[in-house]
């Protein structure tokens, strides 16, 4: 039984030869762990195979999932449709069985894997070893696979029955299996990463299954517009209907699922293995690389999605203006939350980081906002915002060659200005909890909470005069919805014609002003957030570096103070000793 | 070897577990890290094995900077925490294999050390045996050795005996006697203070974050416990043998216990057939004069004395 760990098979040794470079190339790939030969997935394959629970749980789900292929057989009997429709509802009920499967096992599996050594004690002996952190989190994310891979290999003989009815071929069902193998691949590193910022795993489990659910519900519009492209409206061989569409459109089926799977997969492997770093590491620029890659991308995959969707037919004009507000709708919240995150790291930094930070120098500032800490993390917002935001506006200038130019560049400059230096703002707000000595996660969520007062307060304030209808109460006194960078956004898109405007303190203003008198709505609001912005980011700065100085500043005396070599009896150095560094 | 200068660590609770630490370990000392619970040792231990952050100072271990480089101090050391899990479902060898790969050793050179830490800890017969079923010596001494399993310089074992029965304390201590002879560096933190005297050949006392006494076992105890207790032994006549010794030069107290009278004696070991030959000379009985030990736990009492909380 010791040997059935799979993986500790062959492609060792590969390196012990003189063989040449390319030999010792594939040796060091190899050791890096890039191969099955990974120590924790031996360790987890032994301790798993030994177990009855495995076997057990195993033969369950599969009698589960025969009988769901049994009920479906049956119904579709009853109605009496033809064969090869019978063969593709069997085919899809085992693939729908399949991903409730994963959906509900793998994070079972993986949401306690690092929870469980911390609790059990075993993770400091782990982590003391050389092994790196995300070879880690690299093997446990194997072992997920691995269970799953066992169970796609046992349950292949039920899917085989419908191949019995026809209406399905071999390319559906590789495709499908390497669907639900990137689901199993984000599932499980999504709870490892949850796995490992948790310190009970009671706490993991809750947190796991609500982001499982969360990002799998996220990925179905995802899943959505692939079926639209395929013009799919009933089941239908995935396969038969993707030969019918222009090759343009086969790669985006094929590419959007990836480069999301994959960008999914990336983010939470390294927010797993980051929390797994010694405490002095740098764990933040993995991160924001990572972030800003896939923002990136979603940008450019918006832009092809719609380019190809306009070329090919199946984006009108509507159509077009709807998937570019869901681009937006969707990249402006990730992009607030991120700079948040990004920008409410602690000012505090250990001295190897703030070494590398200063060695980049000042004159290097994009490579600098990768840098952890809440001042890169100001920088790290504009490089966002800016590049992001106005790639949207010159892509809506730019890309759309039929619809009326001028009319959307000024929708999409009117939407962008007020939501993006709504987002330096937040950033600001951020740095600034962040320099008052807040540690990371409550300088966020107080960030957090601020913004969203700024942003959504006015909505609120809104909705409440619209239930009391109280006219011209004091209330609307502060006429302040140029505060809501959403509204004030959406304002210009709503009225074609006329901007909605506002008229700063009018007393007598309506809820809406009307419109064309006054200054548009847009203009106000990016007005306000240009003033907030700068106003925080000053005193942020002001703050941070003050803070930097102090920093080094107790550096500097440490080091001067290292006389002694404690051997003295009795050494009363306690009261020249640096307190908590927090300022 | 290990170099600590000024460790300050603040919680983010609020709670100052470190004021100022600074020790040395030389190359090859077996090094007691001595003091009651709660003073810091813990902390002092989790920030050398690179688990933990320091709120100030510095430490390095062989040289290497453990807040800089973590990864080539955690290929010299060996850790092994006061409390610590077994991974379930493994075997002895399959456990120690584990580690050993988790130090990155090419397969080959895995069996012979495995085979050479089992053979040093005595879990050879044990090799098929599963982790979980192992007694708390037996998992004491198989985390010692996946502590040894990569061979690192210097040991950081943190209340290794704590828990142990005496056969097994007495073992392990046998086992670190020979690891010291092998050349290794080890720093060891106890409560348990009788044993430590008899191997530990340096020390250090902390308590409430704070070193209040370190150096040389031996050279410690002459500085800190001046005072030598002899415990003189009489067939009778105890009360005039104490008042006789009251006068002696050198002698700060004597009081009778029983047939015998404990004296407090500032002198040293060349003064004391002086005052054998004093009693001889005054017709007592003496049938014998015995110096107590002065051990770390008479130490610890005296120096921590008054300032545990």
């Amino acid at each position: 039984m010791s040997g059935a760990a799979p993986g500790a098979g062959p492609g060792t040794g590969r390196a012990d030869g003189k063989g040449g470079a390319l030999d010792r190339l594939v040796g060091r790939l190899l050791r890096a762990g890039v191969s099955l030969q990974s120590p924790i997935l031996v360790r987890e394959m032994r301790t798993l195979l030994r177990g009855r629970k495995f076997f057990v749980s195993h033969i369950l789900l599969l009698v589960v999932l025969a009988g769901v292929l049994l009920i479906a057989a049956t119904t579709s009997a009853v109605t009496g449709d033809d064969s090869s429709s019978v063969g593709r509802l069997l085919f899809f009920a085992f693939f729908g069985g399949l991903g409730v499967v994963v959906v509900f096992l793998v994070p079972a599996f993986s949401c306690t894997a690092v929870t469980t050594e911390r609790e059990g004690r075993t993770l400091d002996l782990l982590l003391t070893t050389t092994i790196r952190p995300w070879e880690i989190v690299w093997g446990k994310t194997l072992s997920a696979l691995v269970v799953i891979l066992l169970f796609m290999a046992s349950a292949l003989p039920l899917v085989t029955v419908s191949f019995l009815f026809g209406g399905i071929s071999p390319w559906d069902l590789i495709m499908m299996y390497m669907a639900v193998l990137f689901v199993t691949l984000i599932v499980s590193s999504l709870s490892l990463a949850v796995s490992s910022h948790c310190r009970e795993s009671k706490s993991a489990v809750v947190i796991a299954y609500v982001l499982t659910l969360v990002v799998c519900g996220l990925l179905i519009p995802v899943a959505s517009l692939l079926m639209d492209i395929l013009n799919v409206r009933e089941l239908t061989s995935i396969s038969a209907a993707m030969s019918m569409r222009h090759w343009t459109e086969q790669a985006l089926i094929l590419l959007v699922p990836l480069f999301l799977s994959l960008a999914l997969f990336a983010l939470n492997f390294a927010a797993a293995a980051n929390r797994l770093k010694p405490p002095t590491a740098n764990r933040s620029t993995n991160l924001r690389a990572i972030w800003f890659g896939f923002l990136l991308g979603c940008l450019f995959l918006l832009m092809v999605v719609t380019d190809v969707g306009v070329k090919r037919g199946w984006l009108g004009l509507a159509e077009w203006y709807f998937t570019l507000a869901l681009g937006l709708g969707v990249l402006s919240p990730l992009l607030w939350l991120s700079t948040i995150y990004f920008a409410s790291e602690e000012t505090r930094l250990p001295p190897r980081l703030l070494e590398d930070c200063e060695r980049l120098g000042g004159l290097r500032l994009p490579l600098r906002a990768f840098m952890p800490g809440p001042a890169s993390g100001l920088a790290y917002a504009a490089v966002c915002t800016l590049l992001i935001m106005g790639g949207m506006v010159w892509f809506c200038g730019a890309s759309a060659s039929s619809l009326d130019r001028s009319r959307l560049l000024h929708a999409g400059a009117s939407f962008m200005a007020p939501v993006g230096l709504f987002l330096l703002t937040s950033a600001g707000i951020a740095a600034f909890f962040s320099s008052l000595g807040l540690k990371h996660r409550p300088a966020g969520f107080a960030a957090f909470g601020v913004s969203t007062l700024l942003a959504f307060g006015p909505l609120i304030h809104m909705g409440c005069q619209q239930l009391t209808n109280t006219g011209a109460s004091f209330h609307t006194l502060l006429n302040f919805h140029y505060l809501c960078p959403v509204l004030a956004g959406m304002s210009a898109w709503s009225s074609g014609a006329g901007d909605m405007s506002v008229t700063l303190f009018a007393p007598d203003a309506d809820v809406m002003p009307a419109a064309g008198s006054g200054m548009p709505l847009w203009q106000a609001s990016a007005i306000a957030y240009g003033i907030l912005t700068l106003l925080v980011w000053t005193l942020a700065m002001v703050r941070i570096r003050r803070a930097q100085a102090r920093w080094r500043e107790n550096l500097a005396r440490i080091a001067a103070e290292q006389g002694g070599t404690g051997l003295e009896v009795g050494r009363e150095q306690i009261a020249g000793a640096p307190r908590g560094t927090r300022p | 070897m290990i170099r600590v200068e000024n460790l300050v660590k603040t919680y983010d609770t609020g709670t100052q577990a470190l004021r100022g630490v600074s020790l040395h370990v030389r190359e090859g000392d077996i090094f007691a890290f001595i003091g009651p619970n709660g003073a810091g040792k813990t902390t002092t231990i989790r920030i050398l094995a690179t688990l933990l952050e320091t709120t100030a100072g510095r430490a390095t271990i062989g040289g290497e900077d453990v807040f800089r480089y973590p990864e080539r101090v955690r290929k010299l050391i060996g850790f092994m925490p006061d409390e610590f899990g077994v991974y379930p479902g493994l075997r002895i060898w399959e456990y120690l294999d584990f580690f050993s790969a988790a130090y990155r050793m090419p397969k080959l050179e895995r069996r012979r050390a495995i085979d050479d830490v089992m053979a040093l800890t005595d879990l050879a017969p044990l090799r098929e045996k599963m982790v979980e079923t192992l007694s708390k010596g037996m998992r004491q001494r198989l985390c010692l050795a996946k502590t040894l399993v990569h061979d690192p310089k210097v040991l950081i074992l943190d209340e290794p005996a704590a828990g142990l029965d005496p056969r097994a304390r007495i073992e392990f201590r046998a086992l670190l006697k020979t690891l010291s002879g092998m050349g290794k560096t080890i720093f060891i933190s106890s409560h348990i203070l009788t044993e430590l005297r008899e191997f530990c050949n340096a020390c250090c006392i902390i308590e409430r974050g704070r070193i209040l006494a370190s150096g040389d076992i031996d050279g410690m105890a002459e500085r800190l416990m001046p005072a030598r207790i002899i415990v003189v032994r009489l067939l009778s006549r105890a009360a005039e043998a104490a008042e006789a010794l009251a006068v002696h030069p050198g002698v700060t107290a004597s009081r009778v216990e029983g047939n015998a009278v404990r004296v407090e004696f500032q002198g040293v070991e060349a003064d004391m057939p002086g005052l054998m030959k004093m009693l001889v000379e005054k017709g007592l009985p003496v049938v014998g004069l015995e110096e107590k030990e002065r051990d770390m736990e008479a130490l610890f009492m005296r120096i921590t004395k008054g300032e545990l909380a």
